[in-house]
Parts: C-alpha cells; structure tokens; sequence
C-alpha cells in the first residue's frame, strides 16, 4: 500500500553517494533494495528511501577456486539460477531457497536487503552453516565479516550498507541439507536448520549445525558439531547429536509455537539434515 | 515525482507520490488489468511482467521502476494475435472462472515458460505458488499451461 509519509526517493549513483545519505543514522531515512520489505512494513516515520539499485552490484560469480562472489543487488532468484551456487555445498541453495515466499517475491526481493533486514529467515542458517562472509560500506571504507558475526553484533542494526556476500570454497567431499518446519509452504518457519559434513582423509573434518526461526535468526549446536567431528555421521552418532541441538539450542515461545516444541523440532529437523548429509556423502 | 518507464512496449511518464507501489501507480494510470488484491504480497493477483520477471507489483514502489519494461496481461499477445497462447488455452482448458486472478498468473506462467519452455506439472505448481485462486484447485489452469507450452514449443507464439 501507498506509504505516504514518503516524501523524498534518491538515487544515488555511487555507494559514497549513499552512504553519505545514512551516515548521521537518522530514523526517517531508510535503504532501499528490492522493495519488498519496505513496500509493506516501512516504519511511520520513514520520509526518505535512498534507492541502491545503481549504487550495488547485483552480479553473482564464481572463481577457479570454488569460492562465489554474490553482489548484494542480486535478486533471490538470480542466486536461484545461478549454476556454481546451485551445485554449491551439494544442492543445499536452492533446496532452501525454493522453500523462500514465491517466485513472484524472489524475482524482487534481494540478498542484501534480505539479510540486512536481519529478521525471519530460511536463508541465514544455511549461508551462516556455508561459512558465508559479508562486505559492508561504512565510513567511507570497506570491512569484510562473517555473517554471523555481522548479524550477532548487530551491525545491520547500525549505518551500513551490505555490498557483497561470499561464500569460500568448500571441500570435495563436503555435503550440506536443509529442512524447515512451517504450517503451510507460503509461511515463515517455525523453525529450520541446516547441517553441513565436510570430510577429510580421516574422516569428519569439520561439521557446521545451525538452527533457525528459534525464533532468533540463528545458532550454532557447538556439541553437536563436537559430537559429529568425534563419533562420525553413524546413525547413533546422529541421534546422539540431534539430541545434543535439542538440548543446547535457546528456543522462546512466540504466538506461532512454544519453546518445547520449537526444542522437539530442533531434535528432528537436525537428524533429518545430518542422515540427508550422510545419503549425501554416501555413508 | 516523476517515473519514466514502458508499460506494454509505449513509453509513460507517471506521476506519482515518492511512497507509491507499482500496483498503485499501473492503476491509476489505466491499467486496471493489474489487480489490486491484497496489496501485501500474499495473493500474487497485482503480478505484472517488470523486465520479463514477474514480480507482485504491490511489493515494489514505483520509482524502482524507472526506466524499466513493464509487461501487464494487456500488452502479452503480440499485435498481429488476438490472444496469446497462455489466454486461449486458459480459456480453452476452462482455467477461468471468477477470472480475478488469471492475469497475473498467466503473467507468471509466461515468465516460467520463457526460461522453462517444458516444466513439469510439479514446476508449474511451484511457480504458482504465489499466486492465489480461490475458486479452483489449479488443476484446469496447470492442465492449461502445459497446453501452452506445448503450443509455444512447436512455434505457436514466441511467448
């Protein structure tokens, strides 16, 4: 619906140039990527959208080394369609981003805008359990960061405009999945998690467990990863973990779910990702 | 403020407020084709063809549109036919009945069939998924999507 306390729409050309329309922090002025946040939730006093579709760059590449480069103007869909990010991690992209709203919502929403909304996401648990790193515009200069770090120090939450979000290479023999719970396919979880196994020459090298919608955005089982690197991706090994993310991982009660079901999910979306995983690797 | 733009292949200078949508400023320019559903994202039934990706035009603002193409139901068939594929067989495969939602969803079935001209029963429903109907179950209008895909695979229309 029409925002009609939007009095003033910018474009600027650069990211200097938007950066400079942010930097003092005021509340009436807010970024714009894709629109499909702010088109239905800008807050009252928003007076100013500071367009960033000529500032960002919205192409998605990947390098020799395995490692893929996302511009922050990239549509959800563009990531959708991109091949290097399709294959990455064994499927889990778009097993994940399908399961996003609708085409009609990714073919505009952005990456950027979408993590720097920093709230209700299937998209973070899997890019944060791929080790995603994010590029940021601040003081007129550049700062990378993990995206976890960027999202449990609450960057987003200051001036900031997110340029790029990369994902490092990953091993042959590495496997990720994801599983969401919801009420109906178009709703927002009420949880997820996504689990990712790399092996190496003496088996489990290193595992990345992360649960989503808790409802916080997301968080890492550290014993269950422990608990993976250790005993292997056996069936019992993943019942014991599973068991571990269901005891570790903080989950509220909120007007869609309790805490002891969110916990009850944690348990069961983790075990079928780490067996998807073990399908995945061939264990 | 003032938004330039090509809205069915003719240029356009829309004017319009800083903080309006798309839907908002399509239709208060004529094109009422572009429905105005639910304005929040969840119906699908304001998709419009922006750049050949269907978007829910109630999810974008306006401005974000300068310079752009915009394709509504009105502008799909091609001047030398009277319906595009899409729109016959909808009509052909009784796809139609309230008919409140069919422009945008032959919108987006137009926008999957340009990047997948043979999907599956399953990826027609999938990228459905925005789009609501509540008078059918969908089955007439996949029947009729893949009727027009299988028109537009043999060279019936370039879609």
């Amino acid at each position: 619906m029409s925002r009609p306390g939007i009095t003033e729409y910018l474009r600027p050309e650069s990211l200097e140039e938007a950066w400079r329309s942010i930097a003092d922090g005021a509340p009436t002025v807010r970024l714009l990527s894709g629109g499909s946040d702010l088109t239905i939730s800008a807050p009252p006093e928003v007076t100013t959208l500071v367009d960033l579709s000529r500032a960002l760059d919205s192409a998605v590449s990947a390098t020799d080394d395995g490692s893929i480069q996302i511009g922050a103007g990239a549509t959800l869909t563009a990531i959708l369609e991109h091949q290097p990010l399709v294959d990455h991690g064994g499927g889990v992209i778009p097993e994940m981003m399908v399961q996003v709203g609708s085409p009609l919502l990714r073919n505009s929403a952005t990456i950027g805008g979408h993590l720097a909304r920093g709230r209700l996401s299937d998209v973070v648990p899997v890019l944060i359990a791929l080790d995603a790193e994010v590029r940021i515009h601040r003081d007129g200069g550049q700062t990378s960061m993990s995206l976890s770090r960027y999202l449990s120090e609450g960057h987003n939450t200051r001036p900031h405009i997110l340029t790029e979000v990369m994902l490092p290479a990953l091993p042959a023999s590495s496997a990720a999945a994801f599983h969401r719970q919801a009420r109906t396919a178009f709703d927002f979880p009420i949880l997820n998690a996504c689990c990712r196994v790399d092996l190496g020459p003496g088996g489990v090298d290193q595992v990345r467990i992360v649960c989503g919608a808790t409802p916080h955005l997301a968080h890492r089982a550290a014993r269950a990863e422990a608990s993976i690197e250790s005993d292997g991706l056996t069936p019992s090994a993943i019942e014991t973990a599973s068991r571990l993310a269901g005891e570790e991982v903080p989950t509220e009660t909120g007007w869609v779910a309790s805490a002891e079901y969110r916990s009850h999910l944690v348990e069961v979306l983790v075990a079928r990702c780490l067996t998807a995983v073990a399908e995945r690797l061939g264990r | 403020m003032k938004v330039e733009l090509e809205v069915n292949g003719k240029g356009e200078l829309l004017e319009l407020d800083p903080g309006d949508t798309l839907l908002e400023a399509l239709r208060a320019h004529g094109h009422t084709s572009v429905k105005n559903g639910c304005a929040n994202g969840d119906c699908g039934a304001c998709a419009v063809l922006l750049d050949g990706r269907a978007v829910a035009s109630c999810l974008v603002f306006a401005a974000q549109a300068e310079g752009s193409e915009i394709t509504t139901i009105d502008g799909l068939a091609g001047e030398d036919a009277a319906y595009h594929p899409l729109q016959q067989t909808m009509l052909d495969a009784g796809g139609v009945q309230c008919g409140f939602c069919i422009p945008a969803m032959i919108l987006t079935a137009a926008d999957l069939l340009a990047r997948n001209p043979g999907p599956t029963r399953e990826e027609i429903g999938s990228y459905l998924s925005g789009n609501l109907c509540r008078c059918t179950g969908y089955v007439k209008q996949i029947d009729a999507i893949e009727m027009a895909a299988a028109i537009m695979r043999e060279g019936g229309a370039d879609g």
